[in-house]
């Protein structure tokens, strides 16, 4: 499913909880769409650096499995505009369900 | 398929990008694949999730810089601070758009000697202390106002005198995108001093 334009805000979610590295990341969106939300994993990493740009998030370096991992948290800042977009589309999708009826 | 695959799809994913850029893709791509490695996809289905090398290299540009963006934030040679930070095609706009004022509203040299005045201002932001992101933009506004005022002069005067002096808004305009798109890519604490005006 086509979801252009949400994926940041995924991202800023699925870093919510805990801090985690690229390919969690995408796992757990897929995972938490139950598989709806099917992307190319490639445009993930642009996706980070924007937020990272914005300063929504920020990364380090850690160590998984032994292996260097690049890990990435959410700020303060990036909580703020999750919630601000969490709010918005709440209200979207209310709106658009009070239009096309519930499924 | 196997590891040339990967090899071919970062080559296509790094393509026009600045050295550092592709080598922090091919890092964390790499980190990627092995990740997918682990969790038991075999080499041709970790190359498959990645999607696209061509629409990850589109996104990529977007956000980290090119070949092109990387010469412009290095030290400027002096032939680059003539041409591309802001040095030369300002204060000569302002010279000429001082002259053509002051010729159409007859207000003798006293508008040149104020052109000549903002000329050296413009010239000199190097050594003004210009270091903060809120500085730059002040410094960025103030010369997009010259900048209009002087196109509004020389389209009023342009009947007078060779078209051509277009070509140094043209000059201002293309290094003004460049550097906006690099300042959007960059973060604050890695901008050269030229970055800020």
């Amino acid at each position: 499913m086509n979801f252009r334009g949400t994926l940041p805000t995924l991202i800023l979610e699925a870093l919510e909880k805990e801090p985690s590295h690229g390919y969690r990341i995408a796992q757990r969106i897929k995972e938490r769409s139950q598989g709806v939300l099917d992307f190319k994993e490639g445009t993930l990493y642009p996706a980070l650096h924007k937020l990272q740009a914005e300063e929504l998030v920020e990364s380090y370096e850690g160590v998984e499995n032994g292996r260097p991992r690049r890990y990435y948290r959410i700020t303060k800042s990036g909580r703020g505009v999750l919630a601000k977009n969490r709010a918005e589309w709440r209200e979207m999708s209310r709106a658009v369900t009070l239009i096309l009826g519930e499924a | 398929m196997n590891t040339t695959t990967l090899a071919t799809w970062l080559e296509e994913a790094t393509r026009n990008l600045s050295k550092d850029s592709a080598a922090q893709v091919r890092t964390e791509i790499q980190e990627h694949y092995d990740a997918a490695r682990e969790a038991t996809l075999d080499e041709h289905a970790a190359v498959a999730i990645l999607g696209d090398a061509k629409a990850a290299n589109r996104q990529y540009r977007k956000v980290l810089l090119t070949t092109a963006e990387a010469a412009l934030v290095g030290t400027p040679r002096w032939e680059q601070k003539l041409l591309q930070g802001g040095y030369l095609e300002i204060p000569l706009m302002i010279f000429i758009g001082g002259v053509f004022l002051a010729k159409e509203l007859d207000l003798g040299m006293w508008l040149v000697a104020v052109a000549a005045g903002m000329c050296v201002f413009f010239w000199n932001p190097p050594k003004l202390p210009i270091n903060t992101p809120s500085r730059g933009r002040a410094f960025r506004c103030a010369k997009w106002i010259v900048f209009v005022f002087v196109l509004a002069v020389g389209f009023r005067s342009g009947h007078r005198y060779p078209t051509t002096w277009i070509i140094l808004p043209a000059i201002f305009l293309w290094r003004e995108w460049r550097y906006a798109s690099i300042r959007r890519k960059l973060p604050v604490p890695q901008w050269p001093k030229h970055l800020y005006l």
